[in-house]
């Protein structure tokens, strides 16, 4: 397939967006189709990443035709960013990438510009963004520099991989560079179709980029050691801020942070051996972790545009059952249960990281796996806050058309689980003809190709679930709901409990981690000690400079004398000198 | 030193007189409205852990409490005792607070005693402290035990138990029924059995106490609990925060001064000092009982009209009546019950702390509902 056609497709779509936003976006959602059936035909592992984005893109797409309400510019600079990644993605070589990568980065700082309350977070957005370039383009001229080729071909050294994946980890929000994910979607009041393109898809260009880069560099064990703990820090450190979050879109832009984290581990776990069964499992990891992270926070953001306003407590939300189906399967596959893909893709961290541990006696993985365990547990809070708050208890029930799109892509969510073996290749596919499971239907994580470590079937647990499910109603029938008044201590008065208090209690145990400041009538924290640490140092330095900038160009014309004759004497001695 | 200890009737009371016109006001700190994150939480009136029935309104951002506002009268009392001869006053009277009915029954008799002629017997007045000290002993052991009980520490709680058993027991076989009630009268102190003794209270109550403040988990959850140091507490509360507040020896109309007591204190104020105090008390309190003996007294007094008022340090600390009588009826009645004071201390203890800390800061502060949410009619 020609992929000029689809770029030519999504600058169409943009160019029709600022005339007509429906039909842009209908155009888009056309293209990112396509998009999916050319990652459908490439058939190599970067295949699954094209269909991944291209899922993202084609529901946040459609998800927009009901949506967009934000005047112009959103729609064709939403367009222009999905142009940007699907050429970072499709590029063989430094140059189209990096092109690929600045016209998203710059996309998505012109949306998170035009929709700013504040100037700030549209500048920390293209502070961080640039860093993260800088560094990739670093690594990319190093490459350069040893191969004396452009395109992407094999590396003689880990070097180019080390300095990109560092820009790369900036752009996905990792530890301690939380900052880079989170606030430009919370305080710059991102909307929702472009906060699902810039959590689900933008930071998987930036895993595609570190995979594409590991498989190129030679094996770098320590490296991925680092990378393994780094990213266990970032699913700690994103799911706590995600359960103290108050934020509608912050919450979930913590949880991607939370979710980027995890991926990385499967990345560092890859890199420690990567031409190994345990190795190839890693990658295959990262792919289903990739998927479920980035399908389910689409649906996740969707839900928290559907909703007006903010602040979780303050928010105005009409739910029905569709919404609250959908809020369930999405949180609970972002929360790893099966038999969601969300589940699937936690049990073959999990299980990566076991294995490591057990293959190698090393307490890295161990600790690594402990953090992300714990983690994990701020991650099910967070998700259990967002979609009460959202969907489930608050809000007034009623018809919402935008509601309609999560719920489609739930339902994606928890199907594409029971078709997760796509995702691993044949020597993790089995079956136990002993224990009634068909050839086919198992998913094994492996040590070598001959010894199993552990089994999944995400088909029977879905299928046992509706067979025990359709039993029970079989034999007791349909449930006797006995609907009373609330019992609450015996007054008629019924109070609500807020979403800032679901998350005191965190919030006060982990006081000296979260900067908690307690006073008479209000409550503060730091959503982000590290941001707050870098915005402090480089307001000292700001500081700083200005000072020496004062007393260094004073006005005083005795001093430029000085300096001047100070500069003709070193440059008289460097000439005699050179 | 003069202290105020609050309102009673149309009067401010104070440590050493009383005033007519309120009390001079405290400047409180300016109340907020509900606060972004906040919510208001109710517990009670009819909750699982609460003794009585009362209202709590808890202001919280979740686990960490802004404010609480407790509300005694959610099942107010109407008591008709306007107009009733004194006798029949005080059956109702001594069965507002059964706990403390000693407390009552005995500081409305003093209030009629001190605008009344006639000759007061020591004797008498001996064991009206006798029983004020036991009803001391014995709420002060519950106390300790309702603590014990909300940390789930068992073992002492139902050691406690024993011994409030053994402690009602003995007021029972002393007095004729172990709540006091039927037991004071303007001229006598009724007694049954003049023969009992408390040396086994002492000494099982020694082997209990260490053990309970040795336990370093349950400690833990009382330490820095609920600390008060406020010039206006009274009672064990204020002792524990270092004044050295005490009816019994601020108002001499009981001659506690023929008895050589200390009066027990601790500086820090929380439920942990509040433990202390109370414990302490009850070593103090069988220190005076064993210097009263034991016998069977009478008095004569002869009622007039007037007004006066009556006070005792009851267990939870002052405890105040204003009679008024006509005509040998009772015409006008008020009561400064310390519960209402220390229902004030304990919601201003309670800002900053946090929902786990709750019951065992409540049970430290002795409060009992029953002598609040009345009303004389």
């Amino acid at each position: 397939m020609n992929l000029l056609i689809v770029y030519l497709g999504f600058i169409i779509s943009a160019l029709i967006s600022i005339f007509n936003k429906k039909l842009g976006y209908t155009f888009s959602a056309i293209f990112s189709s396509i998009f999916i059936f050319y990652g459908v035909s490439v058939g190599n592992i970067f295949g699954y990443f094209y269909v991944i984005a291209g899922l993202v893109w084609l529901f946040s797409s459609i998800f927009s035709i009901f949506y967009d309400n934000y005047g112009r510019w959103l729609s064709p600079l939403f367009i222009i960013s999905i142009l940007g990644m699907s050429v970072a993605f499709t590029s063989n070589n430094y140059v189209s990438f990096l092109a690929g990568w600045e016209i998203m980065t710059i996309g998505s700082y012109a949306i998170i510009g035009l929709n700013k309350k504040i100037d700030y977070p549209a500048f920390t957005f293209m502070g961080f963004g640039e860093l993260s370039t800088v560094l990739v383009l670093a690594g990319f001229l190093y490459a350069y520099n040893v191969t004396g080729n452009l395109e992407f071909t094999s590396l003689p050294t880990a070097l180019p991989l080390i300095i990109s994946t560092f820009g790369f980890m900036i752009k996905m929000g990792i530890f301690p560079f939380l900052v880079t994910e989170w606030l430009p979607i919370a305080h710059g009041n991102s909307p929702a179709n472009a906060s699902a393109i810039l959590s689900a898809s933008m930071t998987l260009v930036a895993i595609y980029g570190i995979v594409k880069m590991a498989l190129l560099s030679p094996i770098l064990p320590i490296f991925g050691y680092i990378i393994m703990s780094i990213g266990g820090f970032s699913v700690f450190f994103g799911a706590l801020y995600a359960y103290v979050s108050n934020h509608v879109k912050g919450l979930p832009a913590f949880s991607t942070i939370e979710n980027n984290g995890a991926i990385l581990t499967s990345i560092g776990a890859y890199m420690i051996l990567p031409n190994s069964t345990l190795g190839y499992f890693a990658l295959h990891t990262v792919i289903v972790f990739a998927f479920a992270h980035s399908i389910a926070k689409t649906g996740i953001f969707l839900i928290s545009g559907s909703v007006e306003g903010e602040d979780l407590d303050h928010i105005q939300s009409i739910r029905n059952k569709l919404g609250k189906i959908g809020g369930i399967l999405l949180t609970s596959s972002m929360s790893g249960l099966l038999p969601n893909i969300g589940g699937v893709a936690t049990w073959s961290l999990l299980q990566t990281l076991f294995m490591e541990a057990y293959a190698f006696h090393s307490f890295i993985p161990i600790i690594v796996g402990s953090i992300v365990a714990m983690g994990e547990g701020f991650a099910t809070g967070a998700m259990i806050k967002f979609i009460s708050f959202t969907q489930i208890f608050k809000g007034k029930e009623g018809r919402n058309v935008k509601l309609f799109v999560p719920f489609l892509v739930s339902l994606f969510v928890l199907f594409s689980g029971s078709l997760s073996y796509v995702f691993y290749p044949k020597i993790f596919i089995g079956g136990v003809q002993s224990l009634g499971v068909i050839n086919g239907l198992l998913i094994f994580s492996k040590l070598s190709p001959t010894k199993i470590f552990g089994g999944i079937s995400p088909l029977y647990v879905l299928f046992l679930i509706g067979i025990f499910s359709v039993i029970t109603l079989a034999i007791f029938g349909k449930p006797k709901v006995r609907r009373t008044e609330v019992w609450n201590n015996g007054v008629k008065k019924v109070e609500s409990y807020t979403a800032f208090a679901f998350a005191n209690n965190i919030r006060m145990m982990l006081t000296k981690l979260l900067r908690t400041k307690i006073y008479l009538h209000s409550l503060e924290t730091s959503a982000d000690i590290f941001w707050e640490f870098m915005y402090r140092l480089s307001k000292k330095y700001v500081d700083f400079s200005r000072s020496l900038a004062r007393s260094y160009m004073n006005s005083d014309i005795m001093w430029y004398m000085i300096y001047m004759i100070i500069a003709f004497i070193i440059v008289s001695i460097l000439v005699v000198i050179l | 030193m003069k202290r105020i200890i609050g309102k009673l009737g149309k009067y401010c009371l104070y440590s050493d007189s009383v005033i007519e016109g309120e009390c001079p006001e405290v400047k409180e700190e300016e109340e907020m409205g509900r606060v972004v994150g906040s919510f208001t939480f109710t517990y009670g009136p009819s909750a699982g852990g609460l003794f009585e029935s009362v209202k709590m309104e808890i202001d919280t951002f979740g686990e960490y409490i802004r404010k609480i506002a407790v509300d005694p009268y959610f099942k107010l009392r109407e008591i008709k005792v306007l107009g009733k001869n004194i006798d029949d006053a005080l059956l109702l009277i001594e069965r507002i607070n059964a706990s403390f009915s000693a407390s009552h029954s005995i500081a409305f008799i003093s209030a009629i005693e001190k605008f009344s002629d006639g000759e007061t017997n020591p004797d008498v007045s001996y064991l009206r402290i006798l029983e004020i000290e036991l009803e001391r002993i014995r709420n002060n052991l519950f106390v300790i035990e309702r603590m014990a009980e909300s940390a789930g520490f068992l073992v002492p709680a139902y050691q406690l138990l024993y011994l409030i058993e053994k402690v009602n027991r003995k007021i029972g076989k002393i007095f004729g029924h172990r709540y006091f009630f039927g037991v004071n009268s303007l001229n006598e102190v009724r007694i049954i059995d003049d023969n009992v003794k408390f040396d086994d209270i002492e000494r099982e109550f020694k082997e209990i106490y260490p053990d309970i403040i040795k336990n370093r988990i349950f400690i833990d959850r009382l330490q820095n609990n609920g600390v008060i140091k406020d010039e206006r507490s009274i009672g064990p509360v204020a002792r524990a925060a270092g004044f050295e507040y005490d009816a019994r020896r601020e108002d001499l109309h009981l001659p506690y001064n023929d008895f050589d007591f200390s009066i027990p204190r601790y500086d820090t104020g929380d439920a942990f000092g509040r433990l202390i105090v109370r414990a302490e008390e009850v070593f103090e309190s069988l220190r005076i009982i064993s210097q009263i003996k034991l016998k069977r007294a009478r008095q004569s007094i002869k009622v007039n009209e007037g007004e006066g008022i009556g006070r005792v340090e009851s267990p939870s600390g002052d405890l105040a009546y204003n009679v008024s009588i006509s005509n040998g009826k009772v015409i006008d009645l008020n009561l400064l019950s310390p519960s209402s004071i220390n229902i004030k201390f304990f919601s201003k203890s309670m800002v900053k702390n946090i929902f786990t800390d709750f019951p065992f800061n409540w049970e430290s502060f002795g409060i009992w509902i029953s002598e609040v949410g009345v009303k004389f009619v």
